[in-house]
């Protein structure tokens, strides 16, 4: 069997631009001149997996500069070197590199070798002038490596000064090897991590004739002692999750904690070993409850496992089909009658209720924390301060909540947009604050939160606040405002979200040049959200962006229009009502019009829309329900309302075309379609339709 | 290793320890001299099985297919790591597999060439005792 290493190179890829964003996160958060241990262990472990796995894949030039940004870890890490701003600065620029690098190899794209090159210099000099500043004979990285290993082994006595003493018993299924794993790489990386002790047992392997070469027999005890983490050992069998029982356990803890035993199975038969459940019965083996317990300790150790979008997004539209089929038997059901009937009716109702809990858990599964977005914030706002000569300082709070990986993805940009305006004109500089008496520390806020079935992202900040009189100024000369109208607060900040506004004096390659903040609000409206902006002179600016919890499901209206049904997104309807003859105005230009509230609001006959055979033809026959869409608002005139419930979202795009008006289909319990409006297009369809 | 790799085949013997050969290369690169005394007893028939530079998991299948050919020979069967480079654990486990084999049937293993790269694969997952590598015995 010939293995073809690159079926791995899309998890190698994932994988470390993953640990990259942890690794810039954690430079992010190392503290300079007294840095966590914790953290340059973390660091160095990114660098060192990123090595071994490009190393392995053969991907040398990756392979070799991680190699030199390993060394210069390996000196924060042992202490030989101090965490300056400087030495911080050139490692964030190193992860900007090796994520670079990376993404060329992925692409198969030619490696900037020149900036490679000069970066990989700058880290070798910072080593070298921090050897020969140090007061012992400067040691090259290979001498430095041997120094750090004969300290570890030298040290027996020391020894147990080390913080663990971790027992591993490593076993691996028999596909371990066809997987790409191969065991020596990672006793290799614990070798590296403090003292190793190896047990092998070959006692399972067959004899040579039977043995199938390419299956794993073999099994091992290891004993690591080392000030590594439980988090770091664990990461060593990352690549080997699902491919080998593992069982690692303090030794220097008396009490094995449960936590500090993690099965990862598989394979139902190896997976009935004992599993020590509790710390307070440590020698309990009741299989019953093991099996009970194993799934609970798994989730604890955050054991995960790596599946395709595609995969969910497949399961998300299957469990659509079953609430479709499920509501039709539903429906079938309430037609019957008798003893049977009864039975069937409530098994039904049962079968609601799984279906019901299924959905709910294939979308939690869609969804991921904020923080993903999130996580690139702190890294932008140091670089734009330094280069705005500014101080800022990010806060962030609510990163933990969740979010549908498609809102995620799309939200990422509008919010980068967001937070680069507010260190850019929010923020004053330090001198402007100073003289304003604030700190001279600005500060850029970051928060998300669920709000009425809702979430909502803030992005704020401490600074000037928008200028109403430079927007109401440059509105007049635009012609957007009139000379002596002077419309609300809320209306002149809303205008910055007019394509090309922008009161910037000059622009900058940072902001400035006006475009934006209508592409922000469009891509915001895209996902179904809205975004409004709140600013206190003085006091800073604050942009909320309130957003849906997922793409896949909406709470509709359903409404009918002669035999066809219609929903409605919930979150666009304002009211619903019956008009009187006599209400109903003919405006030029406008076609009919009723008073609400306080406008005139134009009404959109759906049935006309659409070109449907209409039950009720005179407005007072049927209803109206008002509906609010990119700030305008429109009556549309239905038949009747059905109900409210969930809908899934069916893509008219992928499955038919895209029609304007319509976002979306749906599948109704009795099997008909009904269209999902899309109340913005409707708007723009009826002004046209009126305009023509 | 290249000097040592020139020694022939009876004139080593697997026990000779490791660092007389290290130092043979330092001091004498052209010859090293077989252990005092002792030279290997000329075999009537030897069987080499040479393993490549890279010995890994999609070259062990062809390998077990040569290994099985030879286990049951009761000449004794010389393994030559000259060329080798690189092994993992797949290789390790077959070739143990194969001394295991061997050792059962009380016929001799013997190594060509300085098996480093083997020695400390093998060391690396506690498998060196279980290769029975000249240093070893």
């Amino acid at each position: 069997m010939a293995l073809d290493l690159a079926q791995f190179h899309d998890a190698f890829f994932d994988e470390s631009f993953e640990a990259l964003d942890t690794m810039e996160a954690s430079l992010l958060k190392l503290n300079v001149g007294e840095p966590e241990p914790e953290l340059i262990a973390t660091i160095f472990r990114v660098a060192h997996s990123i090595k071994g796995g490009s190393a392995t894949f053969g991907f040398t030039e990756v392979a070799s500069f991680t190699h030199t940004c390993e060394t210069l870890l390996d000196e924060l890490r042992a202490a030989r070197m101090k965490v300056t701003r400087g030495i911080t600065d050139l490692l964030l620029r190193s992860v900007d590199v090796m994520r670079e690098m990376l993404r060329a190899v992925q692409h198969k794209e030619p490696i900037d070798a020149q900036r490679v090159a000069d970066l990989q210099f700058d880290l070798e000099l910072a080593i070298v002038q921090n050897n020969s500043a140090a007061p012992d004979p400067a040691p090259s990285a290979d001498e430095t490596r041997v120094v750090a290993d004969s300290t570890d082994a030298a040290a027996a006595p020391e020894a147990v000064q080390t913080a663990h003493c971790w027992t591993i018993q490593f076993k691996p299924y028999p596909q371990l090897f066809a997987h790409g794993n191969d065991p020596m790489r990672m006793l290799r990386e614990l070798s590296e991590l403090g003292e190793l002790t190896v047990q092998a047992h070959a006692e399972q392997t067959p004899p040579l004739a039977e043995m199938d070469s390419e299956s794993c027999y073999l099994w091992w005890e290891l004993r690591v002692q080392t000030d590594a983490t439980r988090e770091v050992i664990d990461q060593v069998f990352d690549w080997a999750e699902g491919d080998c029982e593992l069982q690692i356990t303090d030794e220097r803890m008396q009490a094995p904690a449960a936590s500090n035993v993690v099965k990862l199975p598989l394979e139902p038969a190896s997976a009935a070993q004992p599993v020590e459940a509790a710390p307070a019965e440590p020698t309990r083996a009741a299989p019953a409850a093991e099996h009970n317990e194993a799934p609970k300790q798994s989730l604890g150790d955050g054991s995960s496992i790596r599946v395709s979008t595609e995969k969910i997004d497949e399961l998300m539209n299957t469990v659509g089909e079953l609430v479709i089929t499920q509501s039709m038997l539903s429906q079938l059901g309430g037609k019957l009658a008798g003893p049977v009937a009864e039975q069937l009716r409530s098994g039904l109702t049962q079968l609601e209720r799984n279906v019901r809990e299924l959905q709910e858990s294939v979308m939690r599964v869609r969804m991921l924390p904020i923080s993903f977005v999130f996580s690139r914030f702190p890294r932008m706002v140091r670089d734009l301060s330094q280069r705005l000569g500014k101080q800022v300082e990010l806060k962030v709070t609510g990163d933990q909540t969740e979010l549908d990986k498609t809102v995620l993805e799309k939200i990422g940009d509008p919010l980068v947009h967001l937070v680069r305006n507010s260190v850019d004109h929010g923020v004053e500089t330090p001198q402007v604050r100073a003289a304003a008496g604030k700190p001279a520390c600005g500060t850029v806020y970051l928060e998300a939160y669920h709000k009425g079935g809702n979430i909502t992202v803030e992005v704020g900040d401490d600074g000037g606040g928008l200028d109403k009189e430079r927007i109401l100024q440059k509105a007049r000369e635009r012609g957007l405002v009139g000379a002596n109208e002077t419309p609300p607060d809320e209306a002149i900040y809303d205008l910055i979200f007019m394509a090309g506004f922008s009161t910037a004096e000059q622009t900058t390659d940072i902001s400035g040049r006006g475009v934006g903040m209508d592409v922000v609000r469009r891509n915001i409206k895209e996902l179904g959200g809205a975004i409004e902006v709140r600013s206190t002179p003085g006091r800073g600016s604050r942009f909320i962006i309130t957003l849906p919890l997922t793409l896949a499901i909406v709470d509709g209206q359903s409404v009918a229009v002669g035999a066809e049904t219609y929903i409605v997104p919930l979150i666009t309807i304002i009211e619903s009502l019956q008009l009187k003859p006599g209400m109903v105005n003919r405006v030029a230009g406008q076609g009919e019009v009723f008073w609400f509230r306080d406008g005139y609001v134009p009404i959109v006959r759906l049935h006309e829309v659409f070109g449907v055979k209409p039950r009720a033809a005179q407005l007072h026959e049927g209803l109206i329900m008002v509906v609010e869409g990119d700030g305008r608002r429109v009556g549309l005139f239905v038949d009747e309302l059905l109900g409210q419930q969930q809908v899934v979202i069916k893509s008219l795009e992928t499955n038919f075309r895209s029609v304007e008006g319509v976002s979306g289909a749906t599948i109704l319990g009795d099997g008909a379609v009904a269209l999902i409006l899309d109340v913005p297009g409707l708007i723009r369809l009826s002004g046209a339709r009126a305009a023509a | 290793m290249k000097a040592k790799s020139k020694s022939s085949k009876r004139a080593r013997r697997s026990d000779r320890p490791v660092q007389s050969s290290v130092e043979a290369e330092r001091e004498a690169p052209a010859v090293v001299p077989g252990p005092e005394g002792v030279d290997a007893v000329a075999q009537s028939t030897e069987r080499t099985i040479v393993l490549a530079s890279h010995c890994t998991l999609k070259d062990v299948a062809a390998l077990k297919g040569e290994l099985c050919e030879v286990a049951e020979d009761c000449c004794t069967v010389t393994l030559d790591v000259r060329a080798l480079e690189r092994v993992d654990t797949a290789a390790v486990q077959l070739l143990c597999a194969f001394v295991r084999e061997r050792q059962a049937r009380e016929r001799a293993v013997e190594w060509l060439g300085e098996p480093a790269t083997l020695r400390e694969a093998a060391r690396l997952l506690g498998m060196e005792p279980l290769l029975a590598l000249p240093e070893a015995r």
